[in-house]
C-alpha cells in the first residue's frame, strides 16, 4: 500500500487528508476555502461557490455563480443587464437596552446597587456585527452597545452578527459572566452562535437585558 | 444490492481558537431493483406475553389476533415463529421450536396455534428473549428481527438477569418492543429496545396493535442490508463528544461504538430497507491557526463489512466572524429537537417527583421547542400533559387530571423527531 507523506511528516494511506492529524495533503478539484469537496460518493454541504473568472455583479458586487442568470443576491438580470426593483423596505432591526429588575433578581450580585433611575437606550442595529460590551475610557473602537455601567459586563461580551437571511445572532464571546435567553438561567455556550426573533430578550452583566425588535413604524423609507 | 450515500452538512469555518465542530450527516440508502433481496434471507420471531396479567379477556383476545396480524404480514419464504413467555420461554409455533418458512400453510396452522394460548404465570424476559436467540441462531438469515409485545413489568427476572441477556443478545438480532395498556415501565421497554436497536412505543388501545404490528413487520422485511455500522474516524488529538442518530428518532450511538483502531470507532445501526436518517455528530479537536485547515472527521458506511459510502467533516479556522457565526440549518434543527427530547424527559421526572415549577418550566420549555420546529406529533402529546396558553413563550399550566396513557404515549414518543426542512434542489 502507498503512502503519502502530509505536511506534517506523517505517513498516510489516505491522499486527501491526513489519516492521522487531518491535516489536507492534496486539494481538491476546487479551492479548499470556498469550494465544495466533492468526491465520489462525498457530497459536503458549503457556501454556493463564486464561478472562477466571472465578473462579480454590476449592481450589489457579489460573486456570481456560473451561468446564473440574475445575482442571487439582489436579483440584478446579467442577461439584460437590468438591475432589479427595489425591495419594498422593511423596518430594520433595532435594540433597546438597558437596566432590568427580573434579570437583576434572577442575578442576585453581591454587592451591586440596581441603577436608578433604570434608563432604557435603544440603538437601531446598522452594522452586520454589533459588540455588546464595556468600554474603557480611551477606547478607541469602543462597543456599539456600551454597557460601561454594568459592573458584571465583560470588555467584549458578546456580539450580534447578521445571518445571510437577514435575521441576528448572538455569540457571547467567553463572557465572564455569561449571556442568557428570555429568562432562562443557563448560559449560552461561548462561540455559539444562536437565531434571535423579534422580541427576544438577551441577558448579560449585572442588570441588563436587551430587546430585539423591528424598528417601530415612523422607519422612513429609505 | 443496496446502495447508501452519505452526506455532511455543517459550517466549518471555526472562530479563533474554536475547538467543537458540528455536523449533521444524512445517510441515505436505496435498494436496487426487485426489492428486498439480503443475502442469507430474513427471519421473524413474534415473542408475546402470555403471564397471568394477560388473562384479562379483551387484552388475551387483542394480543391473540394482533399476533395473528404479525404472522400473516411474513412474506413467502421468511423464516418465522412464535413464541410464548411467562415465568420462561415456550415455542408456539412451530410447537417443536426452530424455525418454519412461511407460506399459506405455514401461517395458517401458526394462526390456528396462536388462537389457544392461554395466560398464566409471571414475567421474566431474560428467558424470553435467551430463546429467541437460541431459535435464530438455528437459522442462517442474516436480517433477524423479533417484535417483543407484553403488558407488564419484569418482574420475575433475578436482578441483573435482563442485562446478561441483553448483552448476549447484542448485535445477534433487532427487536421492536410495544407495551399493552398501562402497567409497563417505559424506561424498562426502552433499555430492550436501545440494546436491541428497535423502537419502543405504546398501544393504549389494544385495538390499535394490529396497524402498529403491521407497520413494523412489513419494516423489518422490507431490510435490503443485514448489518450496517457508521464508521468514524477523527484525527490525533480529536475527541469524539457525541454521536447521536437524530432522525427518525433521537438515538444515542456512543454507547454502541465499537473501536475499529487508534482514530477509528463503528457504530451499529442495524438493518436498513430504502430510507434515510440523520446523524448528528460533534467533535473536539486542538485548535489550529487562522486559515488552517483539518479534517475533523471521516464518516463512512460499512455495510457487511464493505465501506460503502463516505462524507467529510472539516474544520477551517478564521477571524471573519461572518463566516463562524453562520448557524447551519441542520444542526440549528437538530440541536433543538434533542433538548425538545430532553426538556420532556426532565419534566415528566420532575412532575413524577411533585415538583411543580420545575415541571412547568421544562415542560413549557418542551412546547416552544415544539412549536418553533413544527413537531406536531410531539405537541399533540403534550396537549395531553399540560394546557398551552401560548406555545410562543412557552406559558403552560400543568392538567391536574393526566391519563397515564397520555403520559406514558409522552415518555414513549418524546424521542421522535421532525425532518429538518430542506429547500427544494
Amino acid at each position: 500500500m502507498s503512502t503519502t507523506l502530509c505536511p506534517s511528516g506523517h505517513a498516510s494511506l489516505t491522499d486527501d487528508y491526513c489519516d492521522q492529524c487531518g491535516a489536507r495533503i492534496h486539494a481538491p478539484a476546487t479551492d479548499p476555502a470556498t469550494g465544495p469537496v466533492s468526491e465520489r460518493v462525498d457530497s459536503v454541504a458549503m457556501p454556493t461557490a463564486p464561478a472562477v473568472g466571472v465578473p462579480p455583479c454590476p449592481e450589489c458586487g457579489a460573486a456570481r455563480g456560473g451561468s446564473d442568470r440574475f445575482c442571487e443576491d439582489c436579483g440584478y438580470d446579467f442577461v439584460e443587464g437590468v438591475a432589479p426593483a427595489p425591495p419594498p423596505p422593511e423596518p430594520g432591526w433595532e435594540v433597546e437596552f438597558g437596566p432590568d429588575r427580573e434579570h437583576f433578581a434572577r442575578m442576585a450580585p453581591d454587592g451591586v446597587e440596581f441603577p436608578e433611575p433604570a434608563q432604557a437606550r435603544v440603538l437601531a442595529l446598522a452594522a452586520a456585527e454589533v459588540r455588546i460590551g464595556r468600554a474603557r475610557p480611551s477606547d478607541p473602537a469602543p462597543p456599539e452597545i456600551d454597557l460601561a455601567a454594568d459592573p458584571a459586563v465583560s470588555r467584549l461580551h458578546a456580539v450580534l452578527v447578521l445571518q445571510d437571511d437577514g435575521a441576528y445572532a448572538v455569540v457571547d464571546k467567553g463572557s465572564t459572566n455569561g449571556t442568557m435567553l428570555n429568562g432562562e438561567t443557563s448560559c449560552l455556550a461561548a462561540e455559539t452562535p444562536v437565531r434571535l426573533a423579534a422580541g427576544d430578550r438577551v441577558h448579560v452583566g449585572a442588570w441588563t437585558t436587551i430587546t430585539l425588535r423591528r424598528g417601530g413604524g415612523d422607519a422612513s423609507p429609505s | 444490492m443496496t446502495s447508501f450515500r452519505a452526506e455532511a452538512y455543517q459550517n466549518e469555518y471555526l472562530p479563533v481558537d474554536g475547538s467543537e465542530v458540528n455536523a449533521v450527516v444524512t445517510v441515505t440508502a436505496e435498494m436496487g431493483e426487485g426489492g428486498p433481496d439480503p443475502t442469507g434471507g430474513a427471519a421473524e420471531i413474534v415473542i408475546v406475553d402470555m403471564s397471568g396479567s394477560m388473562e384479562e379477556r379483551a387484552k388475551l383476545l387483542a394480543a391473540r389476533e394482533a399476533t395473528c396480524v404479525a404472522v400473516e404480514c411474513i412474506r413467502d419464504g421468511v423464516e418465522f415463529a412464535v413464541i410464548a413467555g411467562s415465568w420462561d420461554a415456550r415455542p408456539v409455533y412451530p410447537r417443536k421450536g426452530g424455525m418454519a418458512v412461511a407460506d399459506d400453510v405455514t401461517r395458517e396452522e401458526a394462526c390456528r396455534a396462536v388462537r389457544q394460548l392461554k395466560a398464566a404465570g409471571g414475567t421474566a424476559m431474560s428467558g424470553w428473549l435467551r430463546m429467541a436467540l437460541k431459535t435464530f441462531d438455528g437459522s442462517g438469515a442474516a436480517i433477524r428481527h423479533a417484535i417483543l409485545l407484553t403488558d407488564g413489568r419484569n418482574e420475575s427476572d433475578e436482578p441483573g438477569d435482563l442485562e446478561r441477556a441483553l448483552e448476549e443478545c447484542r448485535g445477534r438480532f433487532q427487536c421492536d418492543c410495544r407495551g399493552v395498556g398501562t402497567d409497563w415501565e417505559v424506561d424498562e421497554l426502552r433499555r430492550i429496545a436501545t440494546a436491541l436497536l428497535g423502537t419502543v412505543d405504546i398501544v393504549a388501545q389494544p385495538e390499535g396493535l394490529v396497524d402498529d404490528f403491521r407497520g413494523l413487520i412489513e419494516g423489518a422485511m422490507g431490510k435490503g442490508a443485514a448489518d450496517v455500522s457508521l464508521r468514524l474516524w477523527t484525527p490525533l488529538g480529536a475527541r469524539v463528544a457525541f454521536v447521536r442518530q437524530v432522525a427518525p428518532a433521537i438515538e444515542d450511538l456512543a454507547v454502541r461504538a465499537k473501536p475499529v483502531d487508534e482514530r477509528s470507532a463503528d457504530y451499529p445501526t442495524g438493518s436498513w430497507g430504502s430510507e434515510s436518517r440523520d446523524y448528528h455528530l460533534c467533535i473536539r479537536v486542538e485548535p489550529r491557526g487562522v486559515g488552517e485547515e483539518m479534517l475533523a472527521g471521516r464518516v463512512s458506511l460499512v455495510v457487511d463489512g464493505e465501506v460503502a459510502g463516505q462524507s467529510l467533516i472539516r474544520a477551517v479556522w478564521t477571524d471573519d466572524l461572518q463566516l463562524s457565526t453562520r448557524i447551519n440549518r441542520e444542526v440549528a434543527h437538530y440541536s433543538g429537537q434533542a433538548e425538545l427530547a430532553e426538556a420532556i424527559q426532565e419534566g415528566l421526572e420532575a412532575r413524577r417527583a411533585g415538583d411543580e415549577p420545575t415541571a412547568t418550566a421544562r415542560l413549557g420549555r418542551a412546547v416552544q421547542l415544539a412549536a418553533e420546529s413544527g413537531n406536531e406529533a410531539t405537541m399533540g402529546l403534550l396537549r395531553g400533559v399540560v394546557e398551552v396558553e401560548d406555545p410562543a413563550t412557552g406559558t403552560v399550566r400543568l392538567r391536574g387530571d393526566v391519563a397515564d396513557a397520555d403520559e406514558m404515549s409522552l415518555d414513549t414518543r418524546s424521542t421522535k423527531t421532525v425532518r429538518v426542512k430542506r429547500p427544494e434542489p
